[in-house]
């Protein structure tokens, strides 16, 4: 009697771990359902161009490394590394028995022939072809902004690569790889090689997924590889991305179950969202900042006093957060975004003092018989950007500042204010930062992507620094050496957190909350 | 007529020409161009150099305005930049779409103002005349994108009749199609409908006072035959032209409704391809909108010989 007992007090308990809601057990198959607000002109992966393209590339792709929840480097294709030679050599072993989706080996020749190509060591037999008529043509991948360094590929056998670095550099090599906005995505060598155009229509991964149909302005269609390295992933059989513009509508679309995710939430549908049944938002500290961007070489920027009262003093960053930003993030004044690995606030040394502001100006020659006057230009791709245009019109208007708002469509906003670099000062959501290191092209002086245009011989030593040290402690301290030089010298403009909202219908599963930074969809299951 | 119309068919020439011409030293004078729009944030200049020579932009203006010309002669309207899909294949899609749209509005509009119209200039300052008016005022006063949220919200979300938003194709299944295209095509039709429900009324407010209509009464004619046969006819030659005109106007107008509805129409491609600043593809949509506009008009002026036989164009 006693035994039965037993048993059947052990087949409750197990029934009760069963059901608890930790243990739930992964189901297999279903189609997940995206709505996504951007279109993207073509799926060619090796450039980068905006979080849409990103999302379909690390969604179908695989690369060497990849982050956790708490940006922990964790295996990707590499299922391990060693680093040896003081950080200038990394060795990855590789998952074996993975494919291309055309088949074709996911192995160590593969992830060689990437990077090589990155680094401009192999060049694709399309572009041989292209350059034969036209003996100019370039091909740069945004990837080798932060990958230069590697110096040597050398496969050491099928599932064995090692890279040889060069001292500078050779510290981004493992963040880059699993969590820089560029993080590196396998192409198949064969598919790549043959056809660059036929790439961009039809790019060949060796992720999880693989295309199936991608009509522009319409959808993406992908389907579970069967040549995955995990055999045991994805668990979903097929997602389907809409394209849908409208903010509204994707709010609709998610309430009607007409979708089951949408991958960025505009900050004026939050409350909505939060008040609908069925629907689980998620949102980490923010790893993108919201910045107002000058341009620290133009004219009276060049002053610090003039940086200081307009970009610390002069704005109220706590007035902002509360309205345009509907109080979804906090202030922010430095580099890396309040959720990044590196974060550090200094927030509290910049507090909103019009008195201070109008002294430092007064200092710099501007007063009401000469009042400082500048033109912030915008793009009209988000509406918060004129939202916040107008609450800093006002403030500074209180400073005796006439700030006008230019609003123009992005194309006019690149030229303007990547190209040219013709603007005082304007308004962005960033790129998602891991660390200080990982958006610096836009301040490193060695680029030609500096549009920030600090132009500091000091910070760029700094950087290099920080490129060339192992020990993460240490880069963390010259990171925030290095946010601090900046905030001293108000280069750059830092307003607020970025707040990054994802919401999937209750019955989503195993999603992964990256902040922009990775898209990873193997794990993700659908409980109905 | 023959001749009428040729002529007028031979006068497209020069006028696309001209439009044409325009539309691409416009594009030419505002800031950006398609290689800055691709590489965005990462625009650095030797990429954008290589890129540019890629697709013949580095030529001076005129030159690159010729060459276009060049390959339209011998159909080739060129390709997308930033994507390198052929600009006739991707606008002739997105034209069938449109056409469903503007065609199904079109029908919906009719259908509503006609007998709309005719109740409300039958019966005036009556409760029939009043509901007509404030209907066709809503429909001209509620903005078209704020109508359909309304209809999606009664319709998907409470009465879950249609999808919210989407396209599919009649390859999905003639329900899945009619389904997707029922909201937007409903919601383009209303306002049509606002606007012609008041044109049909004050055109047969004017045509029943007239002293044929009181004739063909005195003869004893029924009601019905009297203001479909006699008034109605004529009544519609003010309506054919506006109808025209909306006709042209949507082609590229349908924009609103296409972006609240994910609809992959050719308004849509149109303002995509300028803020991208894509040149093929915006030629191609300038071309094919105004060709659509003019050759409308020229359908409309032939009308109204059908509709009334005074009118002749020889």
């Amino acid at each position: 009697m006693r035994r039965i007992l037993a048993v059947i007090v052990s087949v409750v308990v197990l029934i009760a771990l069963g059901a608890a809601p930790g243990s739930e057990a992964a189901k297999r198959g279903g189609t997940l359902k995206v709505g996504m607000e951007g279109n993207i002109p073509h799926m060619d992966g090796t450039i980068a161009l905006g979080t849409p393209i990103k999302f379909y590339r690390e969604t179908m792709g695989a690369g060497l490394l990849l982050l956790d929840e708490n940006y922990k480097i964790v295996p990707d294709l590499a299922k391990r590394w060693e680093v040896s030679d003081e950080g200038r050599v990394i060795t990855f072993y590789l998952h074996e028995g993975g494919t291309f989706h055309d088949g074709t080996p996911l192995d160590a020749a593969a992830v060689k022939w990437n990077i090589d190509l990155i680094n401009g060591r192999v060049v694709p037999a399309w572009l041989k072809k292209a350059r034969q008529k036209n003996p100019k043509l370039k091909f740069r991948s945004s990837y080798r902004l932060y990958l230069y360094q590697i110096k040597k590929v050398e496969v050491v056998d099928k599932y064995t690569v090692r890279v040889h670095q060069a001292d500078v550099g050779k510290a981004q090599t493992l963040p880059a790889l699993a969590g820089y906005f560029t993080r590196l995505v396998l192409v198949s060598p064969t598919a790549y090689d043959k056809a660059g155009d036929k790439f961009k229509k039809h790019p060949i991964y060796g992720g999880p997924f693989k295309l199936v149909d991608y009509k522009p302005k319409r959808h993406v269609i992908i389907e579970r590889h069967k040549g995955y390295f995990h055999k045991d992933r994805p668990y979903l059989d097929r997602i389907e991305v809409y394209y849908m513009p409208d903010a509204n509508q994707r709010l609709n679309a998610l309430r009607s179950g007409q979708i089951d995710v949408i991958l960025n939430v505009p900050k004026g549908l939050v409350k909505t969202l939060k008040r609908t049944k069925g629907v689980k938002l998620y949102q980490g500290k923010s790893a993108t900042t919201f910045a107002f961007p000058i341009n620290n070489q133009r004219g009276p920027w060049k002053d610090i006093r003039v940086r200081k009262a307009l970009v610390c003093y002069g704005v109220n960053r706590k007035l902002i957060v509360r309205t345009a930003l509907r109080g979804l993030t906090v202030p922010w004044v430095t580099f890396s975004a309040p959720g990044s690995s590196d974060a550090i606030d200094l927030s509290a040394k910049c507090p909103f003092d019009p008195a201070k502001a109008k002294k430092l100006l007064a200092e710099a020659g501007f007063g009401p018989s000469k009042p400082f006057k500048f033109v912030m230009t915008i793009n009209n791709t988000d509406p918060t950007f004129v939202e916040i245009a107008q609450v800093m019109k006002t403030t500074y208007a209180s400073l005796g500042v006439k700030m006008d708002i230019r609003v123009v469509d992005r194309a006019t906003w690149v030229n303007l204010f990547v190209r040219k670099r013709v603007t005082d000062m304007s308004l962005q959501d960033t790129v998602p930062v891991l660390d200080t290191n990982s958006n610096s092209h836009t301040f490193f002086s060695k680029t030609f992507l500096d549009y920030y245009m600090m132009k500091d011989k000091k910070l760029d030593a700094m950087l290099e620094e920080w490129r060339s040290t192992m020990a993460p402690e240490k880069r963390k301290a010259i990171s925030h050496k290095m946010q601090t030089y900046m905030f001293d010298n108000m280069y750059y403009a830092a307003l607020a957190g970025s707040p990054y909202i994802q919401a999937t219908k209750d019955y989503v599963k195993g999603w992964k909350f990256l902040n922009k930074l990775v898209f990873d969809m193997k794990d993700v299951w659908l409980d109905k | 007529m023959r001749t009428y119309a040729i002529r007028r068919l031979l006068l497209l020439v020069p006028t696309l020409l001209g439009i044409t011409l325009i539309v691409f030293l416009a594009m030419q004078a505002i800031p950006g161009d398609p290689v800055e729009v691709y590489l965005g944030s990462f625009y650095d200049e030797a990429t954008a150099r290589s890129i540019r020579a890629e697709y013949g932009l580095d030529q001076p203006i005129l030159v690159q305005y010729v060459q276009w010309l060049g390959r339209l002669v011998q159909g080739n309207w060129g390709k997308e930049v930033l994507s390198g899909d052929s600009v006739i294949l991707r606008i002739s899609e997105r034209l069938m779409v449109s056409a469903e749209l503007i065609i199904g509005a079109m029908i919906v509009a009719l259908i509503i103002a006609i007998p709309a119209g005719i109740l409300s200039a039958t019966r005036p300052y009556t409760a029939s005349d009043y509901t007509a008016m404030t209907g066709a005022m809503m429909g001209v006063s509620i903005p078209e994108f704020f109508g359909g949220i309304l209809l999606v919200l009664l319709f998907s979300l409470q009465l879950g009749w249609f999808p919210v938003q989407g396209y599919r194709p009649w390859s999905d299944g003639a329900w899945m199609h009619l389904s997707h295209m029922a909201l937007p095509t409903f919601t383009l039709g209303f306002t049509r409908a606002a606007i012609l429900t008041r044109l049909v009324r004050s055109s047969m407010l004017e045509i029943i006072s007239q002293d044929y209509i009181k004739t063909a009464r005195s003869k004893g004619a029924a009601e019905f035959f009297v203001i479909t046969n006699h008034a109605l006819k004529n009544a519609l030659i003010p309506v054919v032209t506006v109808m025209g005109l909306q006709v042209g106007f949507l082609v590229g107008g349908t924009i609103v409704i296409e972006t609240v509805f994910s609809i992959p129409g050719l308004g849509q491609y149109g303002i995509s391809a300028i803020a991208s600043r894509d040149y093929p593809a915006v030629m191609g949509f300038i071309l094919i909108s105004s060709s659509v506009f003019v050759l409308t008009n020229l359908i409309v002026d032939l009308t109204y010989a059908l509709l009334d036989p005074k009118i002749r164009y020889d």
